[in-house]
């Protein structure tokens, strides 16, 4: 049998410290390639002779790049994020 | 966290409680800060039918948000900040029942939560190009725990002396998933950020120790640990006691 009232009234002063860890810092989202020729290679030909992250125009010419691409469909909404550490090729 | 609460009779008590909430958050790899206060008021009612108790708390809160990314990409570095608000609802509904032998009692309990929490819109500034306009949300979730209290009194210089045990399992389910419109401010298009999957099973464990000081006069120190698949999290807690 549970301890029944005896006092009408009763204060109480808690004070809490807590922590939480998460285990994710973000959702890891699967997804599968949907596509069999989904991976590409091949050459493309500018006009600058070299890349940068300048304001100038990219246009066609005689200066030869090697391109990679990755393409796929992405099976649920989120934020994806592409890149290489390194590589021969200049990402494009 | 304060409270009050009142006898209506023998078997039966309301309460109200208010509490104020500081968290601090760090994101991984120096990504920002997100520091929030939180304030709540809630009331609880409790209600003995011989050896079944049944609970009940609702809590309403309130909370500010101050939030800084730090954002570095090819060089370009930008930190936007934001204050944004936020609401909350929780209710619990808790059944349990006492079994006793000699100085130890067992209390298996199952109880359900329903959650909401909401936060406004906003956008942040001071990040030049990262600056990003967050539409409204509201999401909610609802939860059931089981599990049972071991309770065991004994005598500590001659202080009456409750050392509590409590493990449990739950299973937390997602009703209305967090789901944010997200764009940069200098953008047209907006993409949406769903939250993460937060259905999941959880254990914890509880463990408290409260000691009489007198007839009207008691404190107890506790800390209670759960994990859940996302998530591990602590709290720990000191209270004092006052009947009159």
């Amino acid at each position: 049998m549970y301890p029944r009232n005896k006092f009408l009234s009763a204060v109480a002063f808690t004070t809490l410290l807590g922590f939480s860890c998460s285990a994710l810092a973000y959702e890891t989202t699967t997804f599968n390639i949907l596509l069999s020729d989904a991976t590409k290679t091949g050459t493309i030909s500018l006009g600058n002779g070299s890349l940068g992250n300048g304001t100038a125009s990219i246009t066609t010419g005689a200066n030869v790049y090697n391109y990679a691409t990755q393409y796929f469909t992405p099976t649920s909404s989120g934020t994806y994020v592409f890149g290489h550490m390194m590589s021969p090729m200049q990402g494009l | 966290m304060t409270g009050y609460e009142y006898a209506l009779s023998p078997d039966s008590l309301v309460g109200v409680l208010a509490s104020a909430f500081k968290s601090y958050v760090d994101l991984e790899g120096s990504a920002g800060e997100i520091d929030s206060n939180t304030y709540s008021l809630g009331v609880f009612g409790q209600h003995l039918l011989g050896s079944v108790k049944v609970t009940g708390i609702f809590l309403a809160s309130y909370s500010q948000y101050d939030s800084e990314r730090f954002v570095s990409v090819g060089g370009i570095s930008g930190s936007p900040k934001v204050e944004y608000d936020g609401w909350g609802t929780s209710t619990t509904v808790g059944v349990s029942k006492l079994f006793e032998h000699e100085q130890v009692k067992i209390e298996p309990f199952v109880n359900a939560n329903f959650s909401t929490a909401s936060t406004e819109d906003y956008s942040e500034t001071g990040g030049g190009v990262y600056n990003m306009d967050v539409s409204s949300d509201t999401s909610s979730s609802t939860s059931v725990r089981t599990g049972f209290t071991l309770e065991h009194n004994t005598d500590v210089s001659g202080y009456n002396m409750t050392l509590k045990a409590k493990p449990y399992v739950g299973y937390q389910w997602e009703l209305n998933e967090a789901n944010n419109a997200v764009r940069l401010s200098g953008s047209a298009s907006s993409v949406v950020l769903n939250g993460r999957d937060i259905n999941s099973a959880e254990v914890g464990l509880g463990l408290e120790a409260a000691m009489k000081l007198s007839e009207t006069d008691s404190v107890k120190v506790g800390a209670e640990y759960s994990h859940d698949r996302n998530e591990d999290s602590g709290i720990a807690y000191v209270g004092y006691g006052l009947k009159f």
